[in-house]
């Protein structure tokens, strides 16, 4: 069949397209969370107008002296809020990156740091750290650690069980054994905390915040884990659309299927056990943004991990804004995340469900 | 170039299923596997495509084993057209098809023009750019293996490894498969295929490897191999081979004889 030079000329056109259209959704997520978080730092209890704000940054560069009323504004302003919503933006990208790279190296659609036991196991070690008072670094590392162990007790358990041929169902449910070990080993160290002094601070650590965790030092080392884990993954995106056809037929297309998966899991989960130390855990977001964002770009991880990380990042946010601003004082934002995530995910489930075995 | 096997004893499990099993094929030849179920095909085949190792014996192509190529080097000798089946995800067929070209691309390298443009000219060869935008989830059983094997020939191998190209398929798309087959091999390709239908083999005219019982291996051309006698001793059942003529082409076809009581 020979094609006319119009119907070239429009294949051309409809293929410029959908690279546009992704262009565009990038582009107005990063508008949105310019604007987000720039109406986010004017909101709060304590509200500091848009040209009392100017004034502050001005007078913050310039070094000038501030009475007692702006003072107290400054303090908010670069002290509290600017750090929380910095911390937000990251720790949502991170875990939304996270639950992409998971989705994508087990080939299933179904699984988040929740699901496979990632984010229960970063916070046993988490809490295990802090009952023996370990220093920051400490708490990251062990955290990471029981992270890395919980998936890969998933991973054992569901290929023990399946034999080989893992369903997507198999390991749902192996992710659900060990999380939920692992719920119990949280509840015994709660049990062992001091109640005084150590029970409190875990206990609101793990129903999940932003209020207690938004400071320049956590930004840094959030920041820092969002780079040594975020940017392999980007580097092997490609890749991770060639595993989601399983293990034989990456390599046969020239994959280096065990070295790749590994760095993939071992990213992933630092994402995640980095994100559970700082703010406890946030769940869900792992699992449905990656949908949402596939809903919006197709599955292509090309496109599909960096737009998830602006768009897992523009989510937290959002939802992070409702926590503090909606009830007075403040509501643990894994509650939300959890009552706006489990309606959503239904919802895929019976849209997505002609896709999945 | 050469693909060798050479006295292969290949396990799966630990047991052992193939053993002392020789054969060759050069580009350009198309190797049929036959053989009942449970014979061993799928082993064999995937010790080929060093997803299983190789217990004794050799594997060489060029003379060379196989496990001296690097997995990214040996991608570019064999591409493997697996038995279709659903990702998890929705993927267009430009996206499946693209992912082919891996092998060429650099270790963090994702599909650049050049990529789309190979695969555009490629599924046009195929004659199968109409797919292009549709999703993979949402093909056909005949449509999908034809995508498999653009994906395969994407990566511009030496050699074809499919398994069961025709399984599945209705009677029109496993002609079709077997006309792309022989071209493909015409076009310099060394092709390895399993296959359940002797008639498959006839109509490839090609090398075949009769898997008996007994580990018993008959390799040659398929108008010496498969005979009355050879294929009721495989598959336990009365097979005859037929001849008929139609425009002054000779056609070669099997018949199983079902036994009646007079």
């Amino acid at each position: 069949m020979k094609e006319t030079a119009v119907q070239k000329k429009v294949q051309i056109f409809q293929f410029d397209w959908t690279a546009q259209k992704n262009r565009i959704i990038g582009m107005a997520l990063i508008l949105s969370i310019f604007l987000v978080a720039g109406i986010s730092i004017s909101l709060g209890e304590y509200n500091i107008p848009l040209d009392q704000m100017r004034s502050l940054v001005i007078s913050q560069i310039t070094q000038q002296p501030l009475d007692a009323a702006d003072q107290k504004a400054a303090t908010v302003l670069f002290l509290i809020r600017i750090p929380r919503i910095m911390l937000a933006l990251l720790v949502g990208a991170a875990l939304s990156a996270s639950g992409a790279a998971y989705q994508g190296v087990f080939k299933n659609p179904m699984v988040s740091p929740d699901i496979l036991g990632v984010a229960g196991g970063a916070g046993v070690g988490a809490a295990i750290a802090l009952l023996l008072g370990f220093p920051t670094i400490g708490v990251h590392i062990l955290s990471f650690l029981f992270g890395i162990g919980a998936v890969t007790l998933v991973l054992l358990l569901s290929k023990l069980v399946g034999k080989s041929q893992g369903t997507l169902l198999i390991m749902v449910l192996s992710g659900v054994v060990i999380s939920s070990i692992f719920s119990a080993l949280t509840s015994l160290i709660k049990y062992l905390a001091d109640a005084d002094d150590k029970l409190p601070e875990i206990t609101f650590w793990l129903m999940g915040s932003f209020a207690r965790s938004g400071s320049y030092q956590n930004i840094l080392i959030m920041g820092f884990v969002l780079i040594i884990g975020g940017i392999p993954l980007l580097l092997y995106r490609w890749q991770m659309n060639v595993l989601t056809f399983g293990d034989e037929e990456a390599q046969s297309l020239g994959i280096d299927v065990k070295k790749t998966r590994l760095i993939i899991i071992g990213c992933a989960s630092l994402l995640t056990a980095s994100s559970v130390c700082l703010c406890g855990a946030i769940g869900w977001v792992g699992l449905i943004m990656p949908h949402i964002t596939r809903m919006l770009v197709g599955p292509n991880y090309k496109v599909l991990l960096p737009i998830t990380l602006l768009s897992g990042g523009l989510f937290m946010l959002i939802v992070d804004n409702v926590a503090r601003l909606v009830v007075p004082g403040e509501l643990p934002i894994g509650i939300l995340t959890a009552l706006i995530g489990a309606p959503l995910f239904i919802y895929m489930l019976f849209k997505g469900r002609s896709n999945w075995s | 170039m050469k693909l060798e096997l050479n006295h292969l004893q290949c396990s799966y499990d630990e047991k052992i299923i193939i053993d002392d099993f020789t054969a060759t094929i050069e580009t350009g030849e198309i190797l049929c596997l036959l053989g009942p179920n449970g014979i061993g095909k799928t082993t064999l085949f995937k010790t080929i495509l060093r997803f299983l190792p190789i217990k004794k014996g050799s594997i060489t192509i060029n003379g060379q084993d196989i496990y001296a190529y690097s997995k990214k080097d040996y991608a570019k000798l064999i591409g493997y057209v697996p038995q279709s089946h659903t990702p998890p995800f929705a993927y267009t067929v430009m996206d499946v098809v693209v992912m082919g070209r891996t092998v060429h691309m650099d270790a963090f390298g994702s599909p650049g023009k050049k990529d789309y443009a190979f695969v555009a000219e490629l599924l046009e060869r195929l004659e199968i750019e109409d797919l292009k935008n549709r999703s993979y989830t949402e093909l056909s059983g005949g449509e999908r293996q034809m995508v498999l094997i653009a994906r395969a020939l994407a990566q511009e191998p030496v050699f074809l490894m499919m398994d069961e190209p025709t399984s599945n398929l209705d009677f029109g798309n496993q002609v079709k498969v077997i006309k792309n087959i022989k071209d493909l091999s015409k076009q310099g390709l060394g092709v390895i295929m399993t296959t359940h239908s002797p008639d498959h083999v006839f109509q490839c005219d090609a090398k075949v490897v009769l898997m008996m019982h007994d580990k018993r291996y008959l390799v040659g051309h398929v108008s010496e191999i498969l005979s009355e006698t050879s294929l009721t001793d495989t598959y336990g059942v009365h097979i005859a081979i037929l001849k008929d003529y139609y425009h002054e082409q000779s056609f070669s076809f099997c018949q199983p004889i079902f036994e009646t009581k007079r």
